[in-house]
């Protein structure tokens, strides 16, 4: 076939085709439609003062408003934000007060050691839209994180193994909360209690960028088994090498390791081989 | 003047038709030329040029979209003045898009008997067959001859990404046309 066919068969593509490939850009380009390329950031700038000083100010009027008119019946604790009249029970924090028992029929029962004693710290996993978790499964012994690289929890009847991602932090500084934090093969995290284990919070990732570059490196790696396997290196194994990748803008780098040595294989983002280089074990 | 009666001032041959349809589309027909040409000059010969090939086939067309059918005037236009460009130099300009769809022509090892109505006809079922945003980037790519650094901008993707979708879009398609047209890649 010959280019000016393809090219002139690409042109004659119907028309509705066409007109909707027009319009779906534009959707999407509300900041780029600035004239000039300052302006966008100008508009963030404004955006950002009138969000700074604009949400405190809105939300100290709604929190005038509701104490003046919306107060919950003194004793009941279960107002949400609101505190009751009598300011028995402290507003917003999400937290039972000391003592109570936090045991609920839904709620993951996880055993072993307890940092801080109470396990009403434990926050409610029902708010904000997450996923209710079934029984997780918890490692026998004492959760220590360098013998936990990864854990597995029964999520909406489905178990997922989640890779130890970052150390410990501090999510409340009112509570002290200490949690680990997981990622998922799908990209999705948890966050654990750092002492028991126990799952504080779920949450799927459905950034794109996530999603495809996860895809775009697998597929490096079977380019890169493929380069390696068919460059006769003298390296065997290489087809279950284990391996490692790395993506930057435009490239993969690709390492697969085998008990013999190395090789170290960059790629272009369309799986075109730009450098290989072999490393052997002494 | 909508499209019905610009394409009734071709057919009556009143010359108003080519100012009418310059001020309805000439923005339109000189952004495909410029994506192509990237130069100005070139970009207002290839405006003319389409202009005048509407003027030539109208009648006997009758475009149903006089937009679309503009443009691919304006497309094939601008190959011409890219060739011609390209005929006095000694070594031919590199427009990525054209290289792209040149690597596909070229990996097509046998012919089929279809013909360019029955390959655009092929062509448009797959597109069709394309979920967003990968349908978009393509036409995108290879109808309006957009870089890649634009299509970044429009959707918000990295270039490494729009190079790739690219690069399914088109395996994609060889093995469409394989299976349904009997062209071997």
């Amino acid at each position: 076939m010959s280019f000016e066919i393809l090219n002139k068969a690409i042109g004659m593509l119907d028309a509705d085709i066409i007109e909707a490939a027009e319009a779906a850009p534009e959707r999407r380009t509300s900041v780029t439609a600035f004239a000039k390329p300052w302006m966008k950031w100008a508009v963030a700038a404004i955006l950002i003062v009138v969000i700074g000083v604009g949400t405190p100010v809105a939300l100290n009027m709604m929190g005038a408003f509701r104490n003046e008119n919306f107060v919950a019946p003194g004793g009941s604790g279960n107002s949400g934000f609101i505190a009751p009249a009598d300011g028995s029970s402290e507003s917003g924090s999400g937290q039972s007060p000391e003592g109570e028992s936090s045991s609920k029929a839904d709620e993951p029962s996880l055993s072993s050691s307890q940092p801080g004693g109470s396990s009403a710290e434990t926050p409610d996993l029902s708010s904000s839209g997450t996923p209710e978790c079934d029984v997780p499964e918890q490692p026998e012994g004492d959760f220590v994180k360098e013998n936990m690289p990864a854990v597995t929890y029964r999520i909406n009847g489905e178990y997922k193994t989640f890779d130890y991602q970052s150390s410990t932090a501090v999510v409340d500084s009112g509570s002290s909360y200490v949690i680990d934090h997981y990622v998922g093969s799908d990209g999705s995290t948890v966050s654990a209690n750092a002492g028991t284990g126990e799952l504080v919070k779920y949450e799927k990732d459905f950034s794109p960028k996530y999603l495809d570059s996860s895809i775009f490196e697998a597929e490096a790696v079977e380019t890169a088994k493929s380069i390696a396997v068919n460059t006769a290196i003298g390296l065997s194994g290489l087809d279950n090498a284990n391996s490692s990748v790395e993506c930057s803008d435009d490239k993969f780098f690709v390492v697969l390791s085998v008990a013999e040595g190395s090789v170290e294989i960059c790629l272009d983002s369309e799986g075109g081989l730009v450098s290989f280089a072999v490393k052997r074990n002494p | 003047m909508n499209d019905e009666t610009i394409v009734g001032l071709f057919w009556n041959r009143d010359e108003s038709a080519l100012a009418e349809a310059q001020e309805q589309y000439g923005a339109y027909l000189l952004y495909i030329a410029r994506n192509l040409l990237r130069d100005e000059h070139d970009a207002e010969e290839c405006l003319n040029d389409a202009l005048l090939a509407a003027w030539d086939s109208i009648p006997p067309n009758r475009p149903e979209n006089l937009k679309t059918y503009l443009g691919m005037l304006a497309r094939d236009a601008a190959i011409n003045v890219l060739r011609r460009r390209n005929a006095k130099k000694r070594k031919a300009e590199s427009v990525g898009s054209l290289e792209e769809l040149t690597e596909l022509a070229s990996a097509c090892t046998v012919e089929s008997a279809l013909g360019e109505r029955e390959l655009a006809r092929l062509i448009s079922a797959y597109v069709r067959s394309l979920g967003e945003p990968e349908r978009g980037v393509f036409v995108r790519r290879y109808w309006y001859y957009d870089s890649i650094e634009s299509i970044c901008d429009m959707y918000g993707f990295g270039k490494s990404k729009v190079k790739m979708m690219l690069k399914r879009t088109r395996d994609g398609l060889a093995a469409f046309l394989k299976e349904e047209g009997n062209y071997e890649f």
